[in-house]
């Protein structure tokens, strides 16, 4: 691709992201709002808020992870998006709405209420440590993304997209990442459907038929063109997918935090009716260009990674995928400035202010998140040069969370009890540890040794939540004491 | 194939979404009573 549309694309979200976020900055700096910056003065509305939503756990592995699962998997590699509509269900219904009602700032601040300063200021390192997992992973997808559709190196490609990413969020908080998520959603989606309907214009007949027939020729490529795949691949993927997605991000502050900047509960609850069908139907497009990608030949035999890709570059003219890269780079943006924020609040609230500073005014804690913001960019610049793998990476990050979702769930409506919260926590992360860096795993073999790192922690999880509340003395939910008190 | 896609993600999305508010009617009646 031309050098000149590169740089039209960038030029395009340079715009969007100084024009907002100076404009914001000017105006916010008029009012010293109560968690103004992290928080958009809690005023996310019914459009920004949903959007936002969507779009914070929308990124790298909704374009290539996907693209590399359908080659291989076929339609199946859809209920990676599906898992997300699950997320979303569970956030906007539950989690979600009941971090905004304890008007919390972040996740580690509910749990210190639940079960103490120790086993909260864990979980935040944790947390943001996990966040910025991911953090490192966006960095890797943009580098690729863009280095695949114009020739670029991808450590060049990966700098440029950190400072844009960083910059889609420094300048005025949350409140710049809804209205930039809004404007970009246009193209997004108008890119997505563009090129996924000249793809189909350009095969055979103008339409999809030919991929269709390609499957079908051969009996054992039928599961490819079915949304349930087969047993075992709906056990391992769609299953898998959906716990670790589910039990991670909806506890995670990279969407509680969104939650917890909203105007009021009833924006989230209604909100679920725009934020799930805006993540969800974004896999129809990565599926149906990643199984038309694996149908041609000369583009089949560049493999997994790079077979949709290659083809799109190839076969779109080069103003539609200057189009087609703004969407992918807008997608990859926005999860990379809620990865960015997330972290930098938790160090903030939790260990800035919650240990060091406790008066610290708003202005300094917007100050501290914004440094945080720059040491954690740089460091995932660095480490995205080493290209872990993306789908494995995700899935060992996810399972991190998955003990912390039920401390909070059980400790909401059940029981809390601080040793077997340790207990739970520290046995699930070292199998969580043990299963993607042993060979324990193998030795097993079998089904249970093919599971995802998912299953295994949140079986870890469940059995020593649930036998450790019943064998031991706790105190009640902690609604439930709310409940009592009202 | 695509148009196929598309509709089935919806529908699979809207009955997902569905039973969620469903299954968060019944638990608001519930808790009321």
């Amino acid at each position: 691709m031309k050098t000149g549309i590169l740089i039209a694309v960038f030029l395009y979200q340079f715009i969007i992201i100084f024009g907002v976020g100076f404009y914001l900055s000017k105006k916010e700096k008029l009012k010293e709002e109560q968690g103004g910056f992290a928080l958009a003065g809690r005023g996310m509305g019914a459009v920004a808020l949903p959007i936002t939503m969507a779009f914070s756990v929308l990124g790298t592995a909704h374009i290539l992870g996907v693209f590399e699962m359908t080659f291989s998997m076929g339609t199946i590699a859809i209920w990676f998006s599906l898992a997300h509509t699950v997320l979303l269900v569970v956030a906007c219904l539950t989690t979600g709405r009941w971090v905004r009602r304890m008007g919390i700032t972040t996740v580690p601040e509910a749990l210190k209420g639940m079960y103490g300063p120790g086993i909260s200021l864990v979980i935040a390192c944790v947390m943001a440590g996990e966040i910025w997992g991911i953090l490192t992973l966006e960095t890797q997808g943009i580098g690729i993304i863009v280095a695949t559709m114009t020739g670029w190196s991808i450590s060049h490609a990966a700098i440029l997209g950190g400072f844009l990413g960083l910059f889609y969020v420094i300048l005025a908080g949350m409140k710049e990442v809804g209205i930039i998520n809004v404007i970009n959603a246009v193209i997004k989606y108008g890119g997505l459907i563009l090129a996924t309907v000249f793809i189909a214009l350009v095969l055979p007949g103008g339409n999809f038929n030919t991929v269709k027939d390609y499957y079908m020729a051969d009996p054992s490529q039928h599961f490819m063109l079915n949304v349930f795949g087969t047993p075992e691949l709906f056990l391992a993927i769609a299953v898998g997918n959906i716990i670790a997605v589910t039990f991670c991000q909806g506890i995670s502050q990279q969407l509680m935090q969104v939650c917890m900047a909203a105007k009021n509960e009833k924006i989230i609850k209604y909100g679920l009716w725009i934020a799930a069908p805006v993540n969800g139907m974004f896999g129809v497009f990565a599926v149906v260009l990643g199984l038309t990608a694996k149908s041609l030949p000369e583009y089949a035999s560049a493999g997994a990674k790079m077979a949709a890709t290659n083809m799109l570059v190839e076969m779109l003219p080069l103003w539609l995928s200057a189009l087609l890269l703004a969407a992918f780079v807008a997608s990859i943006l926005s999860t990379f400035a809620m990865t960015l924020l997330t972290p930098a609040t938790i160090f903030a609230m939790d260990i800035y202010k919650g240990l060091f500073k406790q008066d610290a005014s708003e202005k300094q804690v917007s100050t501290v998140i914004r440094i945080v913001m720059v040491v954690l960019v740089a460091f995932a610049m660095m480490i995205a040069a080493y290209l872990p793998p993306i789908i494995g990476a995700i899935n060992w990050l996810f399972s991190w969370l998955i003990p912390v979702f039920w401390l909070f769930v059980m400790g909401l409506f059940w029981k809390r009890n601080r040793t077997v919260a340790a207990v739970t926590l520290a046995v699930s992360w070292i199998l969580n540890l043990l299963w993607s860096f042993s060979s324990i795993p193998g030795s097993i073999g079998g089904v249970i040794g093919g599971l995802p790192n998912a299953y295994v922690t949140l079986f870890a999880t469940l059995v020593i939540l649930v036998i450790g509340n019943l064998l031991c003395k706790g105190e009640p939910g902690y609604f439930q004491l709310k409940n009592k008190a009202a | 194939m695509f148009i196929r896609l598309f509709i089935e993600t919806f529908m699979i999305i809207i009955v997902m979404v569905g039973i969620g508010q469903l299954i968060d009617g019944v638990a608001q009646r519930f808790r009321h009573h």
